[in-house]
């Protein structure tokens, strides 16, 4: 069965998103902390355990097929000592793409997130595809942040 | 999967209703021994936000005018520099453009090709030279850069009318795969020494 096809049209990472209103599909949501640069208290050591952060996308369906397709994220940390690593990953909820919805605005929440060090990290969102041999993540988009000690 | 401008081409949302789902993610799955967690808290936001203001609505006239001043380019700016269009460059600059023109053709003109040739006479002689590979306007398009960059240099180098302009200001004759075959230099054959 074909797959409904998309553009990620922004990937955002922030530190939370919040209803503006009651709680619902058709409710628009705000961004809060949405920055490139963070940085965890003074004479904080790593490991770093943060309590959430949410990573928003809009998403346009570029065929006319519904269906749903998978995502996850994984977190590359590319200051880590000896050239950039894998840290995690993780599945993220599957998308609904419905002929009235074309459009999709997600917000996932990662909570708790660790973070082994200070640094610049990734985030990829990935969904699966089909190949031949199997199934495959494709990177559909990247986000960055910088995590820095307080002066 | 369509990546947003994938050859230069917009992705436009479909009509239709758009929907805010939420969702969680699932357990984290670890490719690396992490250290344990000697830190807890919240992430602190760092950095500065720059702030922009759209500046005050402008009629197209005004608009034009902006452009001008800005050397902003008009996307719908013919191929063919207009003599008003011309007339805006230093009087070097217009000697080395027309002298590009010239040289431009000069394959095509043979030995009565003049030292100077205006861009519109340009244009006739790739008119009649243009076929399916080297189509006409992306050889016009040529012209049109040339101008382009005099038109850019002289407004960022401050050119005067005295200024010494130099061909080599235009870089490549034509784009690696517009070269037409009548300007394609004939490659001699090494004469054998034996």
């Amino acid at each position: 069965m074909a797959r409904p096809k998309f553009s990620v049209q922004h990937f955002v990472a922030c530190l939370s998103v919040s209803w503006e209103g009651f709680p619902g599909s058709k409710t628009a949501r705000t961004l809060e902390g949405v920055i490139h640069r963070f940085s965890v208290s003074p004479g904080a050591e790593p490991g770093f355990e943060f309590d959430e952060i949410w990573l928003y996308a809009r998403l346009f369906r570029s065929t006319q097929v519904e269906g749903t397709r998978e995502f996850s994220v994984k977190l590359v940390w590319l200051d880590a000592p000896g050239g950039a690593r894998d840290v995690l990953s993780r599945p993220l909820s599957i998308v609904r793409f419905t002929n009235a919805e074309p459009i999709v605005n997600i917000a996932w929440s990662l909570r708790p997130i660790e973070f082994p060090g200070l640094g610049q990290y990734e985030f990829r969102l990935r969904t699966s595809v089909r190949r031949r041999v199997g199934t495959a993540q494709l990177i559909v988009a990247r986000e960055f942040i910088q995590i820095e000690q307080q002066p | 999967m369509k990546r947003p401008n994938k050859n230069g081409k917009r992705v436009v949302p479909q009509p239709g209703g758009e929907s805010f789902q939420i969702g969680e993610a699932g357990l984290p799955i670890y490719h690396m021994p992490m250290p344990p967690v000697k830190s807890r808290g919240q992430l602190i936001p760092l950095g500065e936000w720059q702030i922009g203001e759209a500046g005050p609505p402008m009629t197209p006239d005004e608009y034009k005018a902006y452009c001008e001043r800005e050397g902003i380019l008009d996307p719908d700016r013919q191929l063919i520099p207009s003599p008003e269009e011309l007339a805006k460059l230093p009087l070097s600059a217009r000697v080395a453009f027309a002298r590009r023109c010239a040289a431009r053709i000069a394959p095509l003109a043979g030995v009565a090709t003049p030292q100077e040739l205006n861009p519109q006479a340009a244009a006739l002689f790739l008119l009649a030279a243009s076929t399916v590979q080297t189509p006409l306007r992306r050889m016009l398009r040529c012209i049109r850069r040339d101008f382009d960059r005099l038109l850019h240099l002289a407004r960022k180098q401050k050119w005067t009318d005295d200024t010494p302009v130099s061909s080599d200001v235009f870089g490549p004759m034509w784009p690696k795969d517009l070269v037409p075959t009548w300007a394609r230099e004939i490659q001699q054959p090494p004469v054998n020494p034996v």
